[in-house]
């Protein structure tokens, strides 16, 4: 059973990003940001994740049982580093009977854009992520540029560039996800690997 | 003293494990989701993949785990993780599972190490006597290794090249045998007869081992037979080959019994689950007069159970873990 444990009517939403060398921490207050932790180009996901929970918690006198909504970005991006952001919001949903939400990284980036058809990318190591959207509706078909190929797709396609994230808007976004059985968040992977490659070869 | 209920996690390869382990010796729960099948397709464990099952199952693991048990996660005194060494990756999902769950319910987190885990297998249902010979047989680790208390490690000896565990996986590559090559050659192992003349290793007084010259002579061998045209008899090649090896271990074994005048030994690690092993060390502890323990079956291999008992002289010393814990693919404690 689901239940909401904010502060009387107050509800507190915390938004975990980890999907490539960030890691963004979000606080919302009835879906207004009030505090932010933001790493950028890190390699330490793993030491930080969780003492920046904390952190973000402690600030603001809160505990996990004055959360009443999580929010997990679940790729596409990095896989470890996906892993990490999935693995402590879904357990922490699952403990605390926390309502929990994903959304991928490209709907983040997309928040922010307000054409009607567009574009937008994640930069990974070896190329790109794009998210095709449609009327504000994200294609379901990721598509995954490698380097080589990334100055024709960008010369031959209209790609949006996202600075910063706005993230008052993003809850826009938040506000109309579907809450999920924590079980059941897990990461995005877009990118296939090796072994499914050369299985598939050898087929 | 009170009773001391700790929560354990075990992810540092193709099991996904959580139990409940009081006082560092009595399994209340344990629960172990496994990945063999999945790696089976691919002939070995493939890291990516573990990843991302263990992500998948961390939480229906321990969902299936407190079915087995009345306690809740709030009566109990600690979490302990595996968080070395391993595959990273693997790890790193178990470790901040384990994070979380202290988090939420307020425990101290520890950190075992995986090698301890499976020393510490040994003293569940049991008490481990000191001081003690522990050969340690896995898929990374071949070791002998002297204890005079807990987490008091002094190595005898070490593989020169590689464990014990990795050359069953390479002999049975190279004969053909699938995966698990480990186990499938000590089944075919036991139907053979050690027919095949294969060198002996490490003839010295060290209490080192060596196994890549065995693998090495088996594969000329195969290559050979091949060339020539001849069929190998498989049965007996594994069962000469882990009479080699074995001979090797209980050699070892035997000098430092005899050297040392220790009464009590351990086999620790995956590969304790291997019976010809096992019997072989038991027949040379009998002639020195020493009492042999092994873990029951289901505590050879992976699990979170042993991660419990390992960690409980850690909970007692309170060496405790914070919340920027990092796994280690390497990290070693002898």
């Amino acid at each position: 059973m689901l239940k909401y444990m904010g502060r009387g009517d107050i509800m507190y939403s915390l938004f975990i990003d980890t999907h490539y060398l960030n890691l963004v921490i979000v606080l919302y207050k009835d879906g207004v940001v009030v505090d932010k932790n933001e790493l950028i180009n890190i390699r330490n996901q793993s030491e930080v994740l969780v003492p920046s929970i904390v952190a973000i918690l402690d600030n603001n006198h809160l505990t996990i049982d004055n959360l009443g909504e999580l929010i997990v970005v679940n790729g596409p991006g990095s896989f470890t580093g996906v892993r990490l952001g999935v693995t402590v919001a879904k357990t922490m949903a699952y403990l605390k009977n926390i309502p929990i939400k994903a959304i991928s990284s490209l709907q983040v980036l997309a928040s922010n854009v307000d054409n009607d058809q567009f574009q937008v990318s994640i930069p990974e190591n070896n190329g790109m992520f794009i998210g095709k959207f449609n009327n504000d509706f994200l294609n379901p078909q990721y598509i995954y540029i490698k380097k080589e190929d990334m100055d024709t797709y960008v010369t031959n396609n209209n790609i949006t560039i996202v600075e910063d994230i706005d993230y008052n808007k993003l809850y826009k976004k938040i506000s109309i996800l579907p809450i999920i059985n924590p079980h059941l968040v897990n990461p995005l992977y877009i990118k296939t690997i090796e072994v499914h490659n050369d299985k598939k070869s050898a087929n | 003293m009170k009773d001391v209920y700790i929560l354990a996690i075990e992810s540092s390869c193709d099991e996904t494990s959580v139990a409940i382990v009081k006082n560092g010796n009595e399994v209340v729960a344990l629960e172990i989701m496994t990945q063999i099948d999945t790696h089976s397709l691919y002939g070995g464990v493939v890291p990516e993949i573990a990843s991302r099952m263990h992500t998948e199952a961390v939480t229906i693991c321990l969902e299936q785990l407190l079915k087995k048990t009345d306690l809740k996660i709030a009566d109990l005194d600690a979490v302990a993780v595996t968080y070395a060494p391993g595959l990273l990756g693997s790890l790193l999902v178990g470790v901040e599972f384990a994070k979380t769950i202290a988090l939420v319910y307020n425990l101290p987190l520890i950190k075992v190490n995986h090698m301890a885990g499976h020393i510490y297998a040994n003293n569940i249902n049991h008490k481990l006597a000191f001081p003690l010979l522990a050969v340690v047989i896995s898929g990374g680790h071949t070791n002998l290794v002297k204890m005079t208390g807990d987490y008091e490690f002094e190595v005898l000896g070490s593989t020169l090249d590689d464990a014990i565990g990795e050359a069953y996986d390479k002999v049975a590559r190279i004969m053909g045998i699938p995966y698990p090559g480990g186990p499938n050659v000590e089944k075919l192992a036991a139907t053979g007869n050690p027919s095949y003349e294969l060198p002996i290793p490490v003839k010295d007084d060290s209490y080192n081992f060596s196994f890549s010259g065995l693998k090495s002579a088996i594969s000329n061998l195969v290559n050979n037979e091949k060339m020539r045209g001849n069929e190998i008899n498989k049965a007996d090649l594994a069962c000469s080959f882990q009479t080699t090896a074995t001979d090797l271990l209980t050699r070892k074994l035997s000098l430092a019994l005899k050297n040392t005048n220790i009464k009590n030994v351990i086999i620790a690690g995956g590969v304790s689950a291997n019976k010809y092993i096992r019997s072989e060390i038991q027949k040379a502890c009998d002639k020195y007069e020493a009492n042999l323990h092994v873990p029951e079956f289901i505590y050879c291999t992976d699990n979170a159970a042993m991660i419990g008992a390992a960690a409980y002289p850690l909970y007692l010393k309170k060496e405790f873990a914070d919340y920027n814990l990092n796994a280690s693919a390497s990290d070693e404690i002898f």
